[in-house]
């Protein structure tokens, strides 16, 4: 009798839980379908004049961390070069490959190494050579190997830029997204530290030359299950969190950051997991007392290859997961406090109850609340509720997601696309997201244990 | 209680459903119009650049002869290349506006209470470069900073007399409203050849405008051409003591491009904004001398080498030197005793030895 009481009990809070959540997504998604209703106006212009002929537009180095990316570097950096954008260096970074990297760009682009030594201290390791471009802006800095985050700085502190863009090397910016990213950066020229643009999955996309010339759904089914994750998660998910100034992350494969506020915080974090996420809130932190802006751009794309494996998969979001509590660890003072505005009183506690323990708490409801409906310790209707209000609302997430797409976004255009994206909602939540749960679990075990290794991501490669 | 629940649920799966269903029709209507407008356009395209070099085309009966969906491709056609088209070929096509009423629409667009439907008509007004009064643009338009800027264009467009003030004063209505990167261009694009209309508001307003707003007008200033009045240089020399670094780095940039004239350069109090704290206030600074680039401006500059006590700035004032083609201060001119002798020789070093300095477009920004 005391168990089933117990199993009653526990049923009614995950209920409750899963209420909250998606409740608290279902918030954010109508914010972000509004604050994309506001963005079409700024569109509106885009006929009556040449915003790239513009002479006050502030310079960017693009900063590409590259350890072995031999096959795709040479690629990456021609389509970074022939970005539309008035001013653009391109930095690489390479951080210590043990393949053709540094030879494959050098060669390319015939690069001539500096026979001289950076003349400032780069807080990165040890740097071995410099090599430019005579006729492009384009530099390539080899170090010994340090990590991403570490070659990210070695371009944040070599850079003479005001503003720099992170970018992965396997990733394909679309060419007229800089100035976009960059437009909060115009309107308001004292505030805005950061800005984020929307990553996509490439994965089934057909590219030349570090374009993408179609854009279409992979034949793996994991990859397209991550394409509609991308679609919830990063891209109208951020747009709400923005728009409610509330934004945590701006992915590591495309950001757009006020070098000096970089630079005044120590550059990225060579500590941590996941150094994106928690140069963001470094930076919420740092600039509390000051009136400052991050934003998230939705308009302007990077394209990224996701894992196609469950392993590889695994792997990685473990990694994100540690990551993740790793920062709200780092940064636990900052939470719940009013000195932080949104971000300590919403955006921290959402993240945390909703993103670090939301998983864990799902993970366990997934087992408790159908245990209890198998012994008959719930009802019918009570599971039937059970089951919308977990996948079905969640699946509702996705499918506005979705529409959001059809609506504002328009990259797929194809309704078979559409339709097979609206199926793979429905794997999302079933069981896709009772298995991030459980990687979730296994995430923080290992967490405790202070195991946090990285996980190799394997490439496959454009099509 | 049970009937509550199934009914909550229900209701739930039928609001997905909902949203499934409205997703996928939308798709297909949505993708259904794309196909049909890309194959109208690539029918309609190869007809209407014939009708563009006939003498008489007869816009208004080809035009009507069209199906509702093919007379939307030609106005996104039309709009598409006047922007492109000069000459004879958008006369021809302003001709085929007109019989398309697209003009007269576009015109009584303005009195709507929507805001996008006013935004559409002042975007089409500007491709047309049909002009309207100052007091309608003004009456219609006040309301919002998109309608705003849109409607400063149309008055750039438009080249009218007073259109550099009004619509300099249709931007800068409001001096705690930032401008988009739209109202930036188009208020550079209003001022550049006499950037009048931009520094007699400054001069006047200028004191009490958001600080973000003073920055963009004096980075627009930066690519302007300005007047000589002493008001205005005046002015100008006293934001080099304001309290935001930006704002002074962003004046000695509006001062940097004004160097020909020794007038001006004698407002610059070059010796304090080199002794400025913030290194960004210093490299505008040096990047002035640079391209003032007289014998003066050179020996500042070969000072700063191996005085300015941030690495960054001594870099950026050897690159400049480089980039002036004057020599670059050698090892034994700096004092061992009393400069940073091993770093301001290691800038000296870099700035010789690399091979494409950066173009930097950093005043202001950073």
């Amino acid at each position: 009798m005391v168990v089933a009481d117990l199993l009653w009990l526990a049923s009614l809070f995950f209920v409750g839980y899963f209420a909250l959540v998606n409740g608290s997504y279902l918030f954010i998604h109508l914010v972000s379908f509004v604050v994309l209703r506001w963005n079409i106006r700024n569109w509106l212009f885009k006929p009556t004049y040449d915003p790239y002929s513009s002479p006050f537009l502030p310079g960017i180095a693009i900063v590409v961390p590259a350890y072995n990316e031999e096959a795709v570097i040479v690629d990456s950096v021609r389509s970074l070069l022939n970005i539309e954008y008035p001013n653009v260096e391109v930095i690489v970074v390479n951080d210590g490959s043990k393949d053709g990297t540094l030879e494959a760009v050098t060669d390319d682009f015939d690069l001539d190494r500096v026979e001289a030594s950076v003349p400032f201290d780069l807080p990165c390791e040890a740097v071995h050579d410099v090599y430019q471009s005579t006729d492009r802006n384009l530099v390539v800095i080899d170090k010994e190997n340090g990590g991403k985050a570490d070659a990210l700085n070695a371009g944040v502190f070599f850079t003479d830029q005001p503003l720099f863009c992170a970018i992965d090397a396997d990733s394909m910016v679309e060419r007229t997204a800089l100035l976009e990213v960059a437009e909060p950066f115009l309107r308001h020229p004292t505030k805005t530290l950061a800005t984020g643009g929307a990553v996509r999955v490439v994965n089934g996309c057909e590219t030349s030359r570090g374009v993408i010339t179609d854009v279409g759904l992979s034949k793996n089914r994991l990859a397209n299950i991550q394409v509609i994750e991308y679609l919830r998660a990063f891209l109208s998910g951020r747009i709400g969190l923005s728009g409610l100034g509330g934004l945590l992350i701006i992915s590591g494969a495309f950001g757009l950051f006020r070098t000096s506020a970089v630079r005044e915080v120590g550059g990225y974090s060579t500590e941590t997991i996941t150094e994106d996420m928690e140069l963001i809130v470094r930076l919420h932190r740092h600039y509390a007392d000051t009136d400052y802006r991050i934003e998230f751009v939705p308009y302007p794309v990077v394209w990224t290859e996701v894992p196609t494996t469950r392993k590889v998969l695994g792997a990685q979001r473990m990694r994100w997961f540690q990551g993740l509590l790793e920062t709200l660890w780092l940064h636990r003072s900052m939470i719940g406090r009013r000195k932080y505005g949104m971000i300590g009183l919403f955006a921290l506690p959402f993240f945390l109850l909703v993103e670090a323990i939301g998983p864990l708490i799902e993970g366990l409801g997934y087992v408790i609340v159908p245990l209890a409906f198998i012994l008959g310790v719930l009802n019918a209707p009570f599971f039937v509720l059970f089951l919308a209000i977990a996948i079905g609302i969640g699946t509702l997430l996705s499918w506005l997601s979705v529409l959001n797409e059809v609506i504002s976004f328009r990259r797929y255009r194809n309704p078979r696309d559409i339709a097979a994206l609206l199926g793979y909602a429905l794997l999302e939540h079933f069981p896709f997201r009772q298995w991030k749960s459980l990687i979730a679990w296994i995430a923080l075990v290992r967490y405790l244990r202070g195991n946090a290794e990285w996980g190799e991501m394997v490439r496959v490669g454009f099509d | 209680m049970v009937s509550t629940l199934l009914v909550a649920a229900v209701v739930v799966f039928a609001i997905c459903l909902l949203v499934a269903a409205v997703t996928l029709f939308l798709s297909v209507i949505r993708f259904w119009l794309d196909q049909r407008r890309e194959a109208i356009r690539a029918e309609l395209m190869p007809e209407l650049f014939v009708r563009l070099e006939q003498p008489d085309p007869d816009w208004a009966g080809w035009y009507e002869s069209h199906s509702r969906l093919e007379r939307y491709v030609i106005r996104d056609v039309v709009s598409q290349y006047l922007r492109r088209l000069r000459g004879y070929e958008r006369q021809q096509l302003l001709s085929l506006a007109a019989a398309a009423s697209i003009d007269d629409r576009a015109d009584r667009s303005l009195d709507s209470w929507r805001l996008t439907r006013r935004l559409r008509g002042l975007i089409w007004l500007s491709l047309l470069e049909r002009p309207v009064s100052t007091d309608r643009l003004r009456t219609t338009c006040l309301d919002h900073s998109t309608t705003r800027a849109a409607a400063a264009r149309l008055l750039l467009v438009c080249e009218g007399e007073t259109a550099a003030d009004d619509g300099t004063s249709l931007l800068c209505f409001r001096n705690d409203e930032r401008l988009s990167v739209f109202g930036l261009d188009t208020l550079y694009r209003l001022n550049r050849v006499d950037a009048s209309a931009l520094t007699s508001k400054l001069i006047v307003d200028g004191e009490w405008w958001d600080e973000e707003l003073l920055l963009q007008s004096l980075l627009v200033l930066a690519h302007c051409r300005l007047e000589r009045r002493s008001d205005l240089l005046e002015w100008l020399g006293e934001l080099l003591e304001h309290d935001s670094p930006q704002v002074r780095a962003a004046a000695l940039a509006a001062f940097e491009r004004q160097g020909w004239s020794q007038e001006i350069r004698a407002r610059v109090d070059v010796e304090g904004a080199l002794s400025d704290p913030d290194p960004g206030v210093r490299t505008a600074c040096y990047d002035l001398l640079g391209r003032w680039g007289d014998t003066s401006s050179i020996e500042w500059l070969q000072y700063a080498v191996v005085t300015d006590p941030n690495e960054r700035c001594r870099l950026t004032a050897a690159r400049t030197l480089t980039k002036a083609g004057a020599a670059l201060p050698s090892a034994i001119d700096v004092d061992p005793e009393t400069e940073p002798a091993e770093d301001a020789a290691a800038a000296i070093e870099w700035a010789r030895a690399e091979y494409n300095p950066p173009r930097r477009a950093a005043v202001g920004w950073s």
